[in-house]
């Protein structure tokens, strides 16, 4: 049995795969609230707050404790979803991406742990903020990975009449554009944690300029702000030509949706990072701005995940491989 | 080794039960970190060089504001059932405090050119309580080396939050009333103090490395005494407000008199 061809796992496992990945969502939402409100440091002390399991849930330790016990939960599942993949006899490697995920919302503990001790330090809590990310993508994964769609995928894939150009044309743009995007998502980061994201206070000019000028530059925060605005019209343009690219191959089951939802997202994704600006920060917006861009980081993801396998379940002809064989190891 | 706010707030620690082996490698792992935490107060320094000196001269005055008072902040406190209760509905933050007669409260006036030597620091504490969830006071000036004395008449949890740049930064809990911290700060600066479970509680501890300063009463008046005679100049420091600064001479045994207007800004 080949890697990855196992039997449609049962339906608890896809219960219980799905609900971590959403429940990673949760928690990122949970996590964009802290900062979004200004409550980071509401609990001084980490692992106890306030030397205590449970403080009174007053003003900033709502969110900041509530995102430590969101975290412990998900956290604890994410370690329950390994004894399921195990037990339940998935593939390698999506047991794998099950103790990936594990190892790294632990890590991830540890930077949030961090972050508190050291009153935020805007590496820290960019790191905080990137490596949640990864969770999500690597839960999300296994979510695809045990769901009856990848089954179904995994029969329809090898049969659909996709030319082999295409296909990797489209793997390489969604290769890059989920790149471009987890790019953004810390300069974002970046944005949010050193405080920039007011630094250029309109939108879509900067100061009332293409560019901002001479003493613009000085000011803290307009570089990075102005890198991560200018930066979202690359993966904007990357997301629309590897959704366009996705398009040409819907003999292949899922992918128009896919391509559909994404473009959806990334123009949803501009709107909140604008709305951010235009409303002088305003919590919903920025919370909202950071899950979206989880999300279409995610699309990315699962995109490039679905060629990849595309690619493993039908094999460039043996014509390809001769004459393009840059193409193929791509 | 613990966290200060362990060591000082907390007597009865109590410990995550590390019984499972997620908690059981996290825990220590999350106490070997705690340990290491810029929470931990500084040992303070002796300075170093010639005495400084002490004289009889006094420059005295009112600060005011001109023109309207610019919008503060107005903020609900309803996240907080005690804070609340001491402020129901929405209240307009101290941002800039006018009197009715136009003195202005809480400007910090300090000595900025025209001392020399080293000024050894006072050994009493200058306090700041956390008082209706807001602090008071709000501006604060101590010299470098002095004790500063947290302390919380609230009944209700705050966290003392010190984002200092030039000194080390720290973040206490104060989970009850009572609770109390002492901390110097060894180099001068303006330390922002917030509180970040109320984020409308903000303070200014000034830290001034000689002890010719002042921060204005409500009717805005000051009073900076024991200058010897020279040439100093003053400035004039509000949270919102531009800075403003003046010049003057001194002599043995004088009181001079400088009055500081601000001018308005449109919003705190
Ligand atoms: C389309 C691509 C974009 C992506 C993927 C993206 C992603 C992100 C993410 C994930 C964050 C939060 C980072 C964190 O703390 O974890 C962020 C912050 C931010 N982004 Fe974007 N962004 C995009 C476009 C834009 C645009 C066009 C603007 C418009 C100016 C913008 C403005 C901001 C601002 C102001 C913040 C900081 C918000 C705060 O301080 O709370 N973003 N971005």
């Amino acid at each position: 049995m080949s890697d990855g061809d196992q039997m449609t796992p049962s339906r608890p496992v896809r219960l219980a795969t799905r609900t971590v990945a959403i429940s990673v969502f949760l928690l990122l939402i949970a996590g964009a609230l802290v900062t979004s409100t200004g409550s980071g440091l509401a609990v001084p002390d980490w692992p106890l707050s306030y030397g205590k399991l449970m403080p009174p849930m007053v003003g900033g330790i709502l969110y900041e404790h509530g995102h430590r016990m969101i975290a412990a939960t998900v956290a604890t599942m994410v370690g329950l979803q390994i004894l399921v993949l195990g037990f339940r006899r998935t593939d390698r490697t999506t047991f794998r991406l099950g103790l990936a995920a594990f190892g790294a919302i632990l890590a991830q503990a540890v930077l949030g742990g961090l972050t508190v001790l050291f009153l935020l330090p805007p590496a820290i809590s960019s790191a905080h903020a990137g490596l949640a990310q990864i969770v999500f993508a690597l839960t999300a994964t296994i979510a695809l990975r045990t769901s009856l769609f990848w089954s179904r995928f995994t029969d329809a894939a090898p049969r659909a009449a996709v030319e082999h150009g295409l296909r990797t044309r489209a793997s390489r743009l969604a290769l890059w554009a989920a790149g471009a995007t987890y790019v953004q998502i810390l300069l974002g980061a970046i944005v949010r944690h050193t405080g920039a994201g007011l630094a250029i206070p309109d939108w879509p000019l900067s100061f009332g300029k293409v560019v901002p000028t001479g003493a613009e530059w000085a000011t803290d925060g307009v570089l990075a702000h102005f890198l991560h605005r200018t930066f979202a019209w690359a993966v904007a343009a990357l997301v629309v030509a590897a959704a366009l690219a996705l398009r040409k191959l819907d003999a292949i089951p899922g992918l128009r949706r896919l391509s559909t939802l994404w473009l959806g997202l990334v123009a949803l994704q501009v709107a909140l990072g604008a709305t951010s600006v235009w409303t002088g920060k305003a919590v919903w917006a920025t919370s909202a701005h950071l899950a979206v861009g989880g999300l279409l980081w995610i699309a990315g993801v699962l995109a490039a995940v679905l060629l990849a396998r595309a690619a493993t379940l039908s094999p460039a002809p043996a014509a390809a491989e001769v004459g393009e064989p840059q193409e193929a190891a791509a | 080794m613990r966290t200060d706010f362990r060591s000082d707030a907390s007597k009865s620690m109590k410990t995550f039960p590390a019984s499972r082996p997620l908690w059981g490698a996290l825990v220590p792992l999350a106490f070997l970190i705690a340990a290491c935490s810029p929470n931990a107060p500084e040992a303070p320094k002796a300075p170093a060089g010639p005495a400084g000196k002490l004289g009889t001269a006094v420059v005295a005055g009112r600060v005011t504001l001109e023109g309207a008072p610019p919008l503060n902040t107005r903020v609900t406190m309803a996240t907080d059932p005690f804070c609340n209760g001491q402020h129901p509905g929405e209240t307009e933050l101290p941002e800039v405090a006018v009197g009715p007669d136009g003195g202005l409260e809480n400007v910090l006036l300090r000595v900025t050119e025209g001392v020399s030597g080293v000024y050894a620091a006072p050994a009493e504490a200058k306090t700041l309580d956390q008082k209706g969830c807001a602090y008071s006071p709000r501006v604060l000036a101590i010299m470098t080396g002095q004790p500063l004395e947290i302390v919380s008449s609230d009944a209700t949890i705050h966290n003392v939050h010190a984002a200092a740049k030039e000194n080390r930064a720290f973040n206490l809990g104060m989970p009850a009333p009572g609770t109390r911290y002492t901390r110097t700060f060894e180099k001068p600066e303006i330390v922002p103090f917030r509180c970040d479970v109320h984020p409308w509680m903000r303070a200014f501890v000034a830290v001034l490395p000689h002890p010719f300063f002042a921060v204005t009463a409500a009717d805005g008046r000051f009073e900076i005494r024991d200058l010897p005679a020279g040439t100093y100049t003053v400035e004039a420091w509000h949270e919102k407000l531009p800075r403003q600064t003046f010049t003057l001479t001194l002599a043995d045994g004088e009181t001079a008199t400088h009055d500081v207007a601000f001018p308005s800004v449109p919003s705190a």
